[in-house]
């Protein structure tokens, strides 16, 4: 059943005859349509990959960061809609808070998963509008390895061995497909996702755009950090001369 | 009456998704008359065009400061506009009450965020239909903060929002360009130019990318000018009038660049 | 409870340390705190800290109840979180302002902090640039009572050592050194287990340099000259 115009389509309160609320849909729509963004885990660490546009050069270095530290172990990435991801991260860091001043113990990428994803899914009750926004929770540590869970406008939550979201997600997933993830050390994931954000760019559209990539693994004694930009930069190079080479033998 | 179904309120995506409402608040924002910030390494300018409503009426508030460190210049709906300064000034209160000293100016930017943020959501509200930007120093620095009614917040080397403001963007982005032609030996930054200014220089560039915003009939006067600066060791400062016009006598010394876009014109600046 | 809703408060500290003693030397603070921890005047437990690293740049002593200190570092912790997001490391000043108005807060409520702070740190005017670090020693009282100083010592502390320490300090000012400092916090730390009898022969000495960041201290022990007690009354 088509959505526009029916007037099922104007509130997240609205079921539509066959059981959709498209208003969770069209916000879904706003991730689908943003930068691409993937998360992959590895042999011993997890790497999130942004691909973002940067439309002028008067915007200083990382003026819009899609990556942050929920707290010291847990890293939070955010696509779609940037100032409602924004609004995720600060729901996310406040429940860290209250976690880390009820247990005085830093707040497991569970529980703040869980704690997004029910915040998320308030919103699609319908006294307000759903999230334009996903966010993947990440962390690692040597009891429980890497962790990587992707909560969406939906409010589902899902814990992923490697995702990929926005513009180009299936290219990029297909892509991730390719890999022996489980076999690859945090360098080696590193150039490989950066790899995939440039192959699945489309050349004519996707210009001025920028790589922002963050990290969590043994290498960072657990602690989830932005990747140094010398790191991203190399990764860069590596996956240009990677693809001229795949180009040449086509 | 509507333009199409999905853009009466903030609590609703369109199939495509994207909130229109939210896009018409940034309409408002860009019919405010003009404002330009830029920073050096030291210090940071915003500049503010002033309209009157008639003959008999004062000039409009444009630039407000929030802090001894940090002052904000407002385009689009003025009154949402006080709102908004009037919020960042608790803000800067509330923190020094609770350490003493003055807050640093990426809390701000975060908590205008959020601020913005929840009125692109909540039914019964509308977004605020107002861009600022925010002029601070503080131990990184100094910083150029924009907003817009759609919550996007972002640093910037240099900037402009409200009417016309994109020439005065193209002036900000086109000295970049010939200062980095003059420059390609080494790997300086376009806004080297900016980072390297003494505050004067800084104004100037900042009245002169906020001349091109005006109609070629129009030109910047004491009357319709604000500048407000701040910097290291600098307290925000607000200049009006008297004050205006001694840098408006430097900027007059360079015609207008709008007037001979097709002619390339002289150098807007030496340095 | 009863029908007027009185409430009476928690009355007396519960497991407590004792002094705090502190000073200023050229680049930096040192900060010494024995290790005991008292129940009424009983020596309960040995081998405890009473110095927390904050971060890089402050350390807090404190003495007084170290139940109502646990919860405090809580406090800390997330505040020093706070500022992170801020791409800030929290200051001396700040942390020492902050805790100030938690302190006078809680005592306004009639349920004070049962503590004595030493906030001791280098205050940076300039980030990355230890050129512009300035020693810094920051007392509150339980009460909210809120002073900045060159060196301090608290609890018995205060009645015995104040001028000793005080003393000392003047004889360089400004330029004392390190290991000068440090020898003036052992010299009172050995004054003060002469006559405060809930005071610790074991301590630790930690510091916060300009340069070198927080160190905390290993555990030292002083035994003293007990020859003193032959000038007691009635010691046999």
């Amino acid at each position: 059943m088509s959505s526009i115009g029916t007037g099922y389509d104007l509130a997240a309160s609205t079921f539509s005859p066959d059981g959709r609320i498209f208003q969770v849909e069209y916000a879904q729509k706003a991730v689908d349509n943003a930068g691409t963004m993937i998360a992959i885990r590895g042999k011993n660490g997890i790497v999130m990959v942004a691909d973002k546009v940067i439309s002028s050069k008067l915007y200083t270095d990382n003026a819009n960061p899609r990556m942050f530290n929920v707290n010291d172990n847990v890293g939070v990435g955010v696509s779609g809609n940037y100032p409602d991801g924004f609004s995720l991260k600060n729901y996310a860091y406040g429940e860290a808070m209250k976690w880390l001043k009820d247990y005085r113990e830093p707040m497991p990428v569970q529980n703040i998963a869980n704690a997004v994803a029910e915040y998320i899914h308030i919103h699609t009750l319908g006294i307000s509008r759903p999230f334009g926004a996903g966010a993947y929770f990440i962390s690692w540590n040597k009891q429980t390895g890497g962790r990587l869970f992707l909560v969406e406008p939906s409010g589902l939550n899902y814990e992923y061995k490697a995702w990929a979201v926005g513009k180009h997600r299936q290219a990029a997933k297909a892509e991730i497909e390719k890999l022996k993830i489980d076999e690859l050390d945090v360098q080696q994931l590193v150039k490989e996702a950066a790899r995939i954000i440039m192959a699945v760019r489309d050349e004519n559209k996707d210009k001025n755009v920028q790589i922002e990539m963050g990290w969590v693994g043994e290498h960072t004694d657990g602690k989830y950090e932005e990747v140094p930009s010398e790191v991203v930069t190399a990764a860069e190079e590596w996956a240009t001369a990677k693809l001229d080479e795949d180009d040449m033998e086509d | 009456m509507f333009r199409n179904q999905y853009d009466s309120d903030v609590t609703v995506w369109s199939p495509q998704g994207r909130l229109h409402q939210v896009e018409y608040a940034v309409e408002a924002m860009k019919q405010g008359s003009a404002t330009v910030g830029i920073k050096s390494d030291t210090h940071a300018v915003i500049v503010a065009l002033k309209r009157a409503q008639n003959e008999l009426s004062s000039h409009q508030k444009k630039i407000y400061e929030i802090d001894v460190h940090a002052g904000v210049s407002i385009a689009g709906l003025l009154s949402d506009g006080r709102i908004l300064a009037r919020f960042l000034q608790t803000e800067c209160s509330s923190w020094r009450w609770d350490y003493k000293q003055p807050v640093p100016i990426k809390k701000l930017a975060e908590a205008m965020q959020l601020k913005l943020q929840a009125n692109t959501q909540y039914y019964g509200r509308r977004p605020f239909g107002v861009g600022i930007l925010i002029a601070g120093y503080d131990k990184d620095g100094a910083h150029i903060i924009q907003t817009d009614p759609s919550a996007e917040v972002v640093s910037m080397h240099g900037t402009s929002i409200g009417a016309r403001s994109q020439s005065a963007r193209t002036y900000l982005e086109r000295n970049v360009d010939k200062f980095e032609k003059c420059k390609t030996s080494c790997l300086i930054s376009v806004f080297h130019l900016f980072i390297l200014a003494s505050p004067e220089e800084l104004i100037v560039h900042a009245l002169l990318a906020l001349r091109d915003t005006l109609p070629a009939e129009e030109n910047l006067s004491a009357q319709n000018t604000s500048i407000g600066i701040v910097g290291k060791d600098s307290p925000f400062s607000l200049l009006e009038d008297a004050q205006v016009s001694v840098h408006l006598n430097s900027v007059s010394t360079h015609p207008r660049t709008t007037a001979q876009a097709q002619g390339g014109g002289a150098e807007p600046m030496q340095m | 409870m009863n029908a007027h809703d009185e409430l009476q408060r928690t009355l007396n500290p519960t497991c407590t340390g004792t002094s705090v003693i502190a000073l200023q030397y050229k680049t930096g603070v040192v900060v010494l705190t024995d290790r005991v921890v008292s129940y009424g005047k009983m020596a309960r437990y040995k081998n405890v800290s009473r110095q927390y690293k904050v971060n890089d740049n402050v350390l807090i002593a404190f003495g007084g109840d170290h139940a109502d200190f646990h919860w405090l570092q809580n406090v800390i912790e997330r505040q020093v979180l706070l500022w992170k997001r801020f791409d800030q490391d929290i200051g001396p000043k700040a942390l020492h302002g902050y805790l100030t108005s938690l302190l006078y807060g809680r005592r306004c409520k009639m349920n004070p902090i049962w503590n004595t702070l030493v906030v001791a740190g280098v205050e940076e005017e300039e980030k990355n640039n230890k050129e512009t670090s300035t020693p810094f020693i920051g007392v509150i009282t339980q009460k909210g009572c809120a002073y900045q100083v060159k060196h301090i010592a608290t609890g018995l502390g205060a009645f015995l050592l104040n001028q000793a320490v005080e003393d000392e300090w003047r004889k360089k000012g400004e330029d004392l050194s390190r290991e000068d400092a440090e020898a003036v916090l052992r010299k009172s730390l050995e004054l003060t287990i002469y006559h405060d009898c809930v005071a610790d022969n074991e301590f630790e000495i930690g510091r916060v340099d300009a340069t070198e960041g927080v160190v905390l201290g290993k555990e030292e022990k002083v035994i003293g000259d007990w020859s003193i007690a032959e000038t007691n009354c009635q010691y046999e």
